[in-house]
């Protein structure tokens, strides 16, 4: 048994698809920082491991624990429909369907940056340019260096 | 001196973009180009949330006008 759904969110719209899907990834690894944790996948109601639903690859997914039958979070689950980000996941009771809005206000604050890192990153690559990106676990934040 | 951009994303989701190597105005047109680049592929920056340096000349001014605003909704 299993309530999967994906649904399509306003945030970020008109940003080019293969930066939001890179941003997204950022986004996640930036949220790792502050404890969440950051899967590939998202349980569904009977504990399997769900990597896609609908044709939606998941990208990365938030704060996944277990199966939702067991009354754990199963995880929200992050990919790109349509050029949209995209929210998979079984929020099946009412806590969940919480946690999973709490989930997706903490990453709706970042990705907005995420997108910046990833498409900065992206044109630097583009271009041929040295770039270097590191983690600084201390001060919790995510460093790209890109030189001429 | 090596031209350089440091991009720094903190947990809060703001971004830092620091230039050095620069002088005053080819700070500008560095910050112009990848501006209008970012642009492009569905960025824009806000004055609020991004600040770039010249840290050759510590002068905000020149290289804080192209910034515009990244959309977060």
């Amino acid at each position: 048994m299993s309530h999967i759904s994906s649904q399509t969110v306003s945030s970020l719209n008109g940003v080019h698809p293969m930066v939001l899907a890179e941003g997204i990834k950022v986004a996640c690894q930036l949220l790792a920082l502050s404890g969440i944790q950051v899967t590939d996948f998202v349980y569904d109601w009977s504990g399997n491991k769900t990597q896609s639903h609908n044709k939606v690859q998941i990208i990365c997914a938030l704060g996944a624990e277990g199966a939702v039958k067991d009354s754990k979070f199963g995880g929200l689950g992050l990919g790109v429909s349509d050029g949209k980000l995209t929210i998979v996941g079984d929020f099946y009771y009412d806590w969940q369907k919480a946690q999973a809005k709490k989930i997706q206000a903490q990453l709706e604050t970042v990705l907005g940056g995420a997108c910046y890192f990833a498409a900065r990153a992206l044109i630097a690559t583009a271009k041929g340019q040295k770039t270097n990106v590191t983690v600084n676990q201390e001060t919790q934040q995510l460093q790209l260096v890109v030189e001429n | 001196m090596a031209k350089k951009e440091t991009i720094t994303l903190s947990t809060d989701g703001a971004i830092n973009s620091e230039f050095s190597g620069y002088t005053d105005k080819s700070c500008f047109n560095a910050a112009a180009d990848i501006s209008k680049q970012l642009e492009d592929l569905g960025i824009l920056t806000q004055v609020n949330d991004v600040k770039i340096k010249d840290l050759s000349t510590q002068d905000t001014k020149n290289c804080a006008i192209q910034t515009q605003k990244i959309e977060r909704k």
